[in-house]
């Protein structure tokens, strides 16, 4: 199944407000897929009827609760907001050993965080103002975690080139964000 | 995972359109006949304070009455925050510190261009020790109400949630008890409405656990 992004399931959560029934139900079918990954790698297979629990009362707290989603707010970071509050009280009417588990949880990197989630899109955002080449160079080595000199050989360029042109787009998209910045 | 198909249908079945700002109507819906409960607590079973209109031209009456006052529009925006996931008001928090901070310059203020013989009518008054229970008793309809909020929101900090809608009651109850209180001392106002409204924001802390769960 396609995993939809941040974009995607906000338009449907907007649509299902203004009570758009098709909307609400294939939002509520994308958010259960992502809901069972999301448990089952923070409790394991073990405890699959837990996982389903905990999957229908999320979608549940959504439904009735879905007066406190903020529009103007990424859709993902109240949604997981409120996944994350059934898992902790969950592990907390499991008993104490899982008390232990807490501390991970709040150390697991979230996906979907709204920082992650709107960071993530500030670069993107950032990225398509440069030009493709340079867009490359910049994934390749400070997002990918490629070597200069694997960049140069990939590209044809000489490794000064590569080295540059990194350090400029940077410089650019930092000036960028200081200047949209400066105009809030 | 049929089950869960079933809820599916269930829930869209149910949907109903949600205005944006359903639950900024919700709070109001919520406070107003508190509000409401409280001020006939105030003017019918307390009375207002006989010389009301000589003392709405006096200072101290304005300062005791705006001093709770703005502490409750802070924390129904704080409310506003808690309400939803994730929410932490930390503006209502430092809103809320700013204000107590001004009301005890101003009353030190009062006790220095005041003399020492006044000092205990300025501190202690003649209710000093009824004032936090009255203040009490007139923030409760309203502490039902923000609860009554509360549990249709989606609070996840609860027991800051619990304490943010008590110490809002509190100073909801204590704005409405300005108007029957007889005190014309600022110091008094800083310490005695001020430990009523925390308290009042303590029992909700307290209550939040039990009552704010979901």
């Amino acid at each position: 199944m396609k995993q939809l992004t941040e974009p995607e399931l906000k338009a449907l959560m907007l649509l299902s407000l203004d009570g758009d029934e098709k909307a609400y139900r294939c939002l509520l079918n994308m958010l259960r897929h992502l809901l069972a990954s999301y448990y089952t790698r923070r409790i394991g297979q073990r405890g699959s009827a837990d996982i389903e629990d905990l999957v229908q009362d999320t979608l549940m707290a959504l439904h009735q609760r879905r007066i406190t989603y903020d529009r103007e707010r990424p859709f993902t970071a109240w949604f997981f907001t409120i996944a994350r509050h059934k898992l902790v009280d969950h592990h907390r009417r499991s008993g104490g050993r899982s008390y232990l588990d807490l501390e991970a949880i709040a150390d697991v990197a979230d996906d979907y965080s709204e920082d992650a989630v709107s960071a993530s899109m500030d670069v993107n955002r950032l990225l398509e103002s440069l030009p493709a080449w340079q867009v490359e160079m910049i994934r390749n080595v400070r997002l990918e975690g490629r070597s200069v000199a694997e960049t140069a050989a990939s590209s044809g360029r000489t490794e000064a080139v590569v080295k540059i042109s990194v350090f400029r787009g940077i410089k650019t998209m930092a000036a960028r964000m200081r200047g949209e910045r400066g105009e809030d | 995972m049929a089950k869960t198909d079933d809820m599916i249908e269930r829930l869209v079945g149910e949907l109903k359109p949600v205005p944006a700002t359903a639950l900024q109507r919700l709070l109001v819906c919520a406070m107003l006949p508190g509000l409401v409960l409280s001020a006939a607590f105030i003017f019918f079973l307390h009375g207002p304070r006989p010389d009301l209109t000589a003392a709405m031209a006096t200072p101290a009456f304005w300062v005791k009455s705006v001093y709770p006052l703005i502490l409750a529009l802070v924390g129904i925006s704080g409310l506003m925050v808690v309400a939803r996931p994730g929410g932490l008001p930390r503006g209502t928090c430092i809103g809320w510190l700013a204000i107590y901070l001004a009301l005890v310059t101003s009353g030190l203020w009062q006790l220095g261009t005041a003399s020492d013989a006044r000092y205990p009518l300025l501190i202690f008054g003649r209710s000093w020790w009824i004032c936090p229970i009255i203040i009490m008793a007139s923030a409760l309809p309203v502490f039902v109400a923000n609860f009554w909020f509360l549990r249709r929101a989606a609070p996840t900090h609860i027991r800051l949630a619990g304490f943010v809608a008590g110490l809002t009651a509190g100073a909801v109850g204590a704005w409405t008890y300005s108007w029957g209180c007889m005190e014309t001392g600022l110091p008094f106002v800083a310490i005695w409405y001020t430990l009523g409204i925390v308290l009042c924001g303590v029992a909700g802390a307290l209550c939040a656990r039990p009552l704010l769960r979901w």
